[in-house]
Formats: structure tokens, C-alpha cells, sequence
């Protein structure tokens, strides 16, 4: 089959590589219909998450329909169409009895990694190094989903790809960010970030019933986007006091709560942001939490900061005191796909919220090397990548 | 192999009592929490095709010093069970591994609490606490979910194939 690859640094192959195989009785193999190119999937192409191996296949958001099931295989049958949630939940262990998977205790095999790294390891994900288990990922013609009864969402006959995909990771993802703002009537949210997840933040925080939403970002074209949505937008670009507007904005108060959708790669023109880029180039550094200064410091006391973009290593200048102070709280994490998705499938079936707005390109396999890198380059154009098999 | 899966445990409310920290000298321990009761972790702690099945296919770097055979199952008390493994008295590695099973706290299934003691291991490389961790995490996802999670065997660009399409 083919399939795109990590070769290195900023290098993405397409490659024939072998058909994917049952390796446990409770996978199942499926052909891929639709696939996307994720924000953070440009974090591994920079090169920024470690223990990326040449040839790992790439992609966490997929879609297609199931063409073989292992023999323990309960739920889910030949010719269903799913949707593939990004983290590995066993479904067996305590936390996914709980609903959290992305915490799973069982679906990493190389859970020594995080363990060592971390304290613990969370569940496998898709095509997201081997930190996070080696499994190969979406973006290719066929991929195996271990523990598929946890891992799938059945769409009914008819429903267009488009329409539920994102179901796979940006949807749940921008919802349990949101969700974990506790929104209460009458509240102000700040979402930096208006890439696909800043966007479905935005989208979810008015959908659990926010007043207001104010958006953070540089590039114009998705300063847009977010404005569609109902957000009022501010381009940081061209406010050399952020914190200042956020607080007039909000009553001298600040935002309820504040969603740092950026993540270890925040762009930014500030002294810390700077010295960040630099130690981060020369590998004195890990990640890059501009954004998430920010929101530390517009967040009203008492208010949460919620955290659904990926951070990798250890924070440089990060204003704990500021947090202390103001008796924040902190929410964040790899989404609990699995526990949001029927709910979030309800939703788009009712038409309460349509998620192709973000698709800015679609594209094919054969296209994906150079769709990530134009993705990594032309943020202002590219904003969400699909790419059509089968 | 055939695992029989209960359906997942979670019990009653209940106060479990305290851990305690073994010694230092007293080798290496690790423990677990299972989604089983006490006695389904008893009960498939004693079958040899379960601790074979879960030291299988260990990954690159691990080696397995563990040759055991079952040398005592008990129940100590009430939801209480003790059962420990010896390597058998051929091995190059000499030592055993008890493990003690008992109710977590509240409706979390069952504390599994495990210690190894071992020794004349060939190098000083060697690292039997990996080992033992390996072992026993891998026991956990057997008893939870009937398989041990896995990559091997499938397709990466490692292994790319001349096809002409």
C-alpha cells in the first residue's frame, strides 16, 4: 500500500510499504477513505517531538470503512464505516472505564519511554512517535486499530467523510478544551490559536453556552475564520499591548477563562518568545509556551487555563507565580476522544455545527509530501488539509 | 492461548488497608492496579500459560532471566491471596517473585503488589528491575484486556517495497 512517512527532519516520503496485518485478536484493518494532516503532526515534522524513527508512518485523523476483525473483535463488523478516535484507549483498564482514555495503562507497548520521561505513560496514538507507542499511523491506504471495539465510532450509511472526521481528534479535542473551562452563563473565553483546533475551541465554547469568545492570532486568514464563527479577534501582530485590549475588552476583569490551542511552536514577537526560538533551535529547549504566558497573564483571578495544544519537554520562564497568585486552574491533556465522540456525532447530525468550514484543501495521497510543506510554510493559506483515498 | 475475561470489576465501596515499603534489601518491587477481583488475579497468577504468554516477544534490550515455576498459591485472608514464582534450580539467575493480592481502595479492582529477589546475574549491566516491570505490566494487560499491546509486524517505510504503483 502506499502511505506517507517520516523520513527526518522537515522530509516526508511517499512510500510502498506492506499491507497492515491482525497482530491481536481485538484489531481490525480498515481501509482509509479520508485522512487529515494535523497541526501537531507539524510538530514531528519539525521535529520537535522526540523518538520519531525513519519510515513511521504519519497521521492520527482517519476515517474508512473496516475490511477484516480479529476474532475477539465484539462490536464492530466487516463494512461498518468508522471514524478512528487519535489516542489508543484498551477500554479495559481503570481509566478507560472511566472515560479517560488518552490515559489508558495498556495500549503503549513502549510505555518505558514516557515512564522515564514523564512518571507514567498515557495510552498509544496514532502515527505519533514511539513515545507514544510506534503505531503506525493513517496517512496510507490501510491502517490496523488495536482494541477496535474502544477505538471507533460506527457512522451511519450516507454521511459524507467530510462532515464527521474531525470527529477523529479536532472536534473532541476543541470540545474538551472548552468543556474544561467550565463555561457558566455569561462568560468570556480567550482562545489563542485559530488554527483547526483554536477554531473548533471557538465553536464548542459557544455551543456549552459562552457570551463571548476572543481569538489571538497573526495570520489573517484564520483571524477570519474565527471571526465567522462569532469571535471577536484580535491580530497580536498589531498590538503591542495584548494584555492591555484583553483587560478593556473584559471589563478591566480579563477572560473567564483562557484555551492555549498553540501549543510548543507559538510565534511571537516578545524577548521570552525569541529567546525561546533560539534555545529551541540549538536543542537548549523544548517548546516554545508564549501563548500560554499569555494566557496565564490575561486570565481573570480565580479563572482556568485550559491547554489542549501539545507541549512536549519542560517550560522555560513559566509565570507560576503569576498562576498562584491568582488562584488559577489549570485543565489539559490528550483528548478523551472516545468519551465526547457519540455526543459530538449527535451534534453534527443535527446540524447544530458544521465542521467542513475549516477545509481549506483537499488534496490526494500522492500530494502529501508537499502539502505538509506548504501546510508548514503558508499558514495564512493552509489551514486544514484532507486528503481523499479509496 | 484462551483467556477468560470476567466481565470488568470494579466491587464495592470499600477501605482498603495501607502498603507498606518493603525493605530496602528486600530486592525489587513494583505494583498494579487491576480491574479484576482479588481472586481472578489469584486465580490467573497460577496458570503457567499466563506468565509464559506475558514474557513473550519482550522488546530489544530486555533479557529474560525468568525460567519460574509455581511454588506456592494461597489465600491469606479474606480477598487476600498470596502466590510465588522460583526460578527453577537450573537457572543461570537464582531467586523468585511473591506476589500479594489484595482490594484496592474504594471500587478499583485489585492491588497487585509484587516482590523479586534475585541473584548471580551474568553481567552488572543487567537490569532485572526492567524485567520484572515488563513482567508485570504485561500481566496487568493480559488479566484486563486478553492481549498485550503490540507493533511488530506491521508496515513502516523501514521496509518499503519496490512496487511499480
Amino acid at each position: 500500500m502506499k502511505a506517507l512517512t517520516w523520513e527526518g527532519k522537515q522530509s516526508i516520503a511517499l512510500k510502498n510499504v506492506h499491507d497492515p496485518t491482525i497482530l491481536n485478536p481485538l484489531d481490525a484493518i480498515v481501509k482509509v477513505t479520508t485522512t487529515a494532516i494535523c497541526g501537531s503532526d507539524l510538530h514531528l515534522y519539525n521535529g520537535y517531538i522526540p523518538t520519531m524513527r525513519k519510515g513511521d508512518i504519519m497521521g492520527h485523523e482517519t476515517m474508512g470503512e473496516v475490511v477484516e476483525i480479529g476474532s475477539m473483535v465484539k462490536n464492530i463488523k466487516v463494512g461498518d464505516k468508522i471514524v478512528i478516535p487519535f489516542d489508543i484507549g484498551c477500554g479495559s483498564c481503570l481509566h478507560c472505564h472511566d472515560e479517560e482514555f488518552s490515559a489508558c495503562d495498556n495500549s503503549n507497548p513502549n510505555f518505558m519511554i514516557p515512564e522515564k520521561l514523564y512518571g507514567s505513560s498515557g495510552a498509544g496514538i496514532f502515527g505519533y512517535s514511539h513515545m507514544y507507542g510506534g503505531y503506525a499511523g493513517g496517512q496510507a491506504e490501510y491502517i490496523r486499530v488495536p482494541y477496535v471495539d474502544t477505538n471507533s465510532l460506527v457512522i451511519p450509511p450516507g454521511i459524507d467523510d467530510e462532515k464527521v472526521l474531525f470527529l477523529s481528534d479536532i472536534f473532541p479535542t476543541g470540545y474538551m478544551a472548552a468543556v474544561n473551562c467550565d463555561i457558566k452563563p455569561g462568560d468570556t473565553v480567550a482562545v489563542w490559536g485559530c488554527g483547526p483546533v483554536g477554531i473548533m475551541s471557538i465553536k464548542s465554547a459557544f455551543l456549552i453556552g459562552a457570551e463571548r469568545v476572543i481569538a489571538i492570532d497573526h495570520f489573517s486568514a484564520r483571524l477570519k475564520m474565527a471571526q465567522e464563527c462569532g469571535a471577536e479577534v484580535i491580530n497580536f501582530k498589531d498590538e503591542e499591548e495584548m494584555l492591555e485590549k484583553i483587560k478593556y475588552l473584559t471589563g478591566g476583569r480579563g477572560p473567564d477563562s483562557c484555551i492555549d490551542a498553540v501549543g510548543m511552536e507559538a510565534h511571537g514577537h516578545t524577548v521570552l518568545n525569541v529567546i525561546d526560538t533560539v534555545k529551541q533551535k540549538v536543542k537548549l529547549g523544548t517548546d516554545r509556551p508564549d501563548a500560554l504566558r499569555y494566557a496565564i497573564q490575561s486570565c481573570r483571578k480565580g479563572g482556568t487555563v485550559s491547554v489542549p495544544g501539545v507541549y512536549g519537554g519542560v517550560l522555560d520562564k513559566f509565570p507560576f507565580g503569576a498562576a498562584f497568585a491568582k488562584a488559577l486552574t489549570f485543565k489539559m491533556g490528550q483528548t478523551h476522544v472516545q468519551k465526547y465522540m457519540p455526543e459530538l456525532l449527535d451534534m453534527v447530525l443535527e446540524e447544530k455545527v458544521d465542521l467542513t468550514s475549516v477545509i481549506t484543501h483537499r488534496l490526494t495521497l500522492e500530494e502529501g509530501p508537499s502539502a505538509y510543506e506548504n501546510f508548514n510554510k503558508e499558514k495564512d493559506e493552509y489551514i486544514k488539509v484532507i486528503m481523499k483515498l479509496h | 492461548m484462551t483467556i477468560h475475561l470476567e466481565n470488568q470489576y470494579r466491587g464495592e465501596s470499600f477501605k482498603a488497608p495501607p502498603i507498606l515499603i518493603p525493605e530496602k534489601d528486600h530486592g525489587y518491587y513494583h505494583s498494579a492496579n487491576i480491574l479484576k477481583s482479588p481472586q481472578f488475579v489469584y486465580e490467573f497468577l497460577q496458570n503457567p500459560e499466563n506468565v509464559k504468554a506475558s514474557l513473550q516477544n519482550l522488546p530489544e534490550g530486555i533479557e529474560n532471566f525468568l525460567d519460574l515455576e509455581l511454588m506456592k498459591a494461597n489465600a491469606t485472608d479474606a480477598d487476600e491471596y498470596e502466590v510465588v514464582w522460583e526460578n527453577l534450580e537450573d537457572s543461570i539467575v537464582s531467586g523468585a517473585i511473591s506476589f500479594h493480592c489484595q482490594r484496592a481502595p474504594e471500587n478499583r479492582g485489585t492491588i497487585l503488589l509484587a516482590q523479586a529477589s534475585f541473584s548471580n546475574f551474568s553481567t552488572s549491566e543487567d537490569d532485572p528491575s526492567e524485567l520484572i516491570r515488563f513482567f508485570i505490566k504485561r500481566l496487568k494487560a493480559l488479566m484486563e484486556t486478553g492481549v498485550i499491546a503490540t507493533t511488530k509486524g506491521q508496515p513502516s517505510g523501514r521496509e518499503e517495497l519496490n512496487l511499480t504503483h
